[in-house]
């Protein structure tokens, strides 16, 4: 819009500071003209006769010219279009006569002029923006790849990784001074969270120790005759240090997996692992009267580790026995990549946006982690876990992730 | 049988110490690296209970002591660590089993016995106690000279019963001993109890005494007395 108007503005402008030069140009030609005619008059008596250029009559008296220049339009003879002239005339006094001298000079047509104007203003307007548009794109290349380059790198960074943001000097202040700050902070941020992954296994670990003199010691006692009450006392101690075990190691599984410490092996078969698990598992089924239906039609195949994935079915398979009722059920589908494990349980479904997190507890006495784990170890396997209630039976779905973007 | 446990918690080496004198064991103790190296090179052990985190080095760098002086010995690597690496070395090394902090003595007791028969015996072993047999090689049950079918998990628990003798074994350690720790067991014990009445069910339908004495609520122990 401002181009434009810029455009009509020095288009005006320059249309008339033009014209009045061509115009002044023109007057003072003519006066000039006529100082040649008047001398030429003078010498040979010759009245000049150039239509329309030059005309010269014997005037009678002197005669004032209210206006001595004018515009006019003067067609030719074969020709239907008028030509614009600017016309000059005078009274000479020449040899004692009295002269009118009419002198013409054509002048370049307002609509020609304007056309020369447009014409040559647009092709320089059009011959700027070219070259402005290809610069700049140059320019913006030069400029922003530097700068791309590391905002790819930021988009793609995860503190899994092993190797530090590096990013690229761009050579423009702004952007190395930015560069520095996120690198920093990257680093600060990836060293903090490292150390606490580090404090977190090593805290779980130095638990193990004293745990262990705890158990085998209250293990020791408990072989005593102790009085009833006491003997009770030291076995809830002993159920109590029991639980604190399954939590810490419960945490420090997490915590391996998290660090990324299980190395994975190919196309681990769910199928195989199903078998094997349910067959394991079978006796303590049994012992609740439960009854479990497999239905395996081809098998999930991942690149996983075989210990993580033998947890999983192991933690899946034996809450859907536990949480399950005398004379219960569970089904087992294996199906087009989708694993479904429904029990029979509580009539109550459960909340699938906490059920996956850690601490969360179906009764107070399981360690909460769990779920938490499988959870975890399908996040780890590139699989995706899900909980539903359909039809009074609890399900938890695993397949495989839809899509291969994994943060 | 002699034993040597290397590990440098005193308590944990003293109440270990302790279980297996009582189980009339010789035992020596060695809390760090360098009295374990010194005591390896010297004597000869049948069982060696090796903890890998010790404060002057490395319990796996042990194995090569044994495997100069000791070649008999049984060894089973105690560890803070739940890893599978650790596990993996240990065993490449040579070590026999591998258990992680913290265990039941039970557990540590039953995987002693364990090595000791695979060492021993070659894997050729009967186990007696009064009128119940146990091969261990065939897995196989005989009660009052009579052959019992067991499953894989009532074979188990008797077995671990006979190596507890007379000790009250929980619900939890039991529990623990069958289904390892892959199994988050909540407070669900239905099938404890179904696997041992199944045991006692057996041995008595083929004549035998029942051993396994209830304790109060928290656990069971095998004993003749």
């Amino acid at each position: 819009m401002l181009l434009i108007f810029m455009f009509l503005i020095i288009s005006i402008v320059s249309y008339f500071v033009l014209q009045k030069n061509i115009e002044d140009e023109a007057k003072e030609n003519l006066t000039e003209r006529i100082s040649v005619i008047d001398k030429k008059i003078q010498e040979s008596d010759i009245l000049p006769d150039i239509y329309p250029i030059v005309q010269a009559k014997k005037v009678m008296r002197t005669e004032t010219i209210a206006k001595p220049f004018a515009t006019v339009f003067i067609s030719h003879e074969n020709n239907e279009e008028y030509q614009k002239y600017i016309e000059y005339r005078t009274i000479s006094k020449i040899n004692g006569n009295y002269y009118l001298i009419t002198v013409r000079q054509s002048v370049v047509e307002n609509k020609e002029l304007l056309m020369t104007i447009v014409i040559s203003l647009l092709s320089i307007l059009l011959l700027t923006f070219t070259l402005a548009y290809f610069l700049s794109k140059k320019m913006t290349e030069l400029l922003w790849s530097d700068f791309e380059s590391n905002l790819i790198q930021i988009e793609n960074f995860n503190f899994h990784q092993q190797h530090r943001l590096i990013l690229k000097d761009t050579g423009v202040e702004e952007f190395d001074r930015l560069n520095k700050v996120v690198m920093k902070l990257t680093d600060k941020l990836k060293k903090d969270y490292h150390n606490l992954k580090e404090f977190s296994e090593n805290a779980s670990h130095e638990l193990q120790t004293p745990l262990a003199v705890i158990s085998t010691n209250l293990e020791e006692v408990l072989q005593e005759d102790l009085p009833k009450n006491t003997s009770e006392k030291v076995y809830s101690t002993y159920q109590t240090i029991k639980k604190l075990s399954k939590i810490n190691q419960g945490l420090l599984l997490l915590t391996k997996i998290d660090n990324k410490q299980f190395t994975k092996s190919k196309d681990i078969s769910f199928a195989d692992m199903l078998n094997k698990k349910i067959e394991e598992l079978m006796p303590l089924a049994e012992s609740k009267q439960i009854t479990i239906k497999t239905n395996i039609t081809n098998d999930l195949k991942v690149n996983a580790n075989r210990q993580l994935i033998e947890i999983l079915l192991s933690n899946l398979l034996s809450n859907a026995i536990i949480h399950n009722i005398t004379n219960g059920y569970i089904k087992i589908t294996l199906q087009n990549e989708n694993l479904t494990i429904c029990n029979s349980g509580k009539l109550t479904g459960l909340d699938n946006k906490t059920i996956f997190r850690r601490f969360t507890k179906r009764d107070s006495e399981s360690s909460g982690l769990g779920l938490a784990i499988a959870k975890q170890i399908c996040k780890t396997s590139k699989l995706d876990i899900d909980y539903k209630f359909i039809q009074n039976e609890h399900c938890i779905i695993i397949k495989k992730y839809a899509s291969s973007r994994f943060l | 049988m002699k034993i040597l446990i290397v590990e440098d918690e005193k308590t944990l080496l003293a109440t270990i110490g302790d279980f297996f004198a009582g189980q009339n064991y010789i035992c020596e103790l060695a809390g760090n690296f360098m009295t374990a190296d010194e005591k390896l090179s010297i004597y000869e052990y049948d069982i060696i209970l090796l903890d890998i985190t010790l404060p002057d080095g490395n319990g796996l760098n042990l194995m090569k002591t044994i495997k100069e002086y000791n070649k008999k010995a049984g060894v089973i690597i105690i560890s803070a660590k739940n890893s599978l690496n650790d596990k993996i070395n240990g065993l490449d090394l040579g070590a026999d089993d591998y258990i992680t902090k913290p265990f039941e003595l039970a557990e540590l007791n039953s995987r002693v016995k364990a090595v000791i028969r695979r060492r021993q015996f070659n894997g050729n072993s009967i186990i007696k106690y009064n009128e119940i047999e146990i091969n261990t090689d065939s897995k196989e049950v005989a009660v009052c000279g009579q052959n019992v079918v067991f499953t894989k998990k009532e074979y188990d628990l008797l077995l671990f019963f006979i190596v507890n003798k007379n000790r009250v074994l929980t619900k939890e350690a039991i529990a623990e001993h069958l289904w390892q720790d892959n199994i988050d067991l909540a407070d669900n014990f239905d099938f404890v109890y179904t696997h041992i009445n199944m045991v006692r069910k057996k041995i008595k339908q083929a004549g035998g005494n029942d051993y396994i004495k209830t304790q109060y609520s928290m656990g069971y122990k095998f004993t003749d007395l």
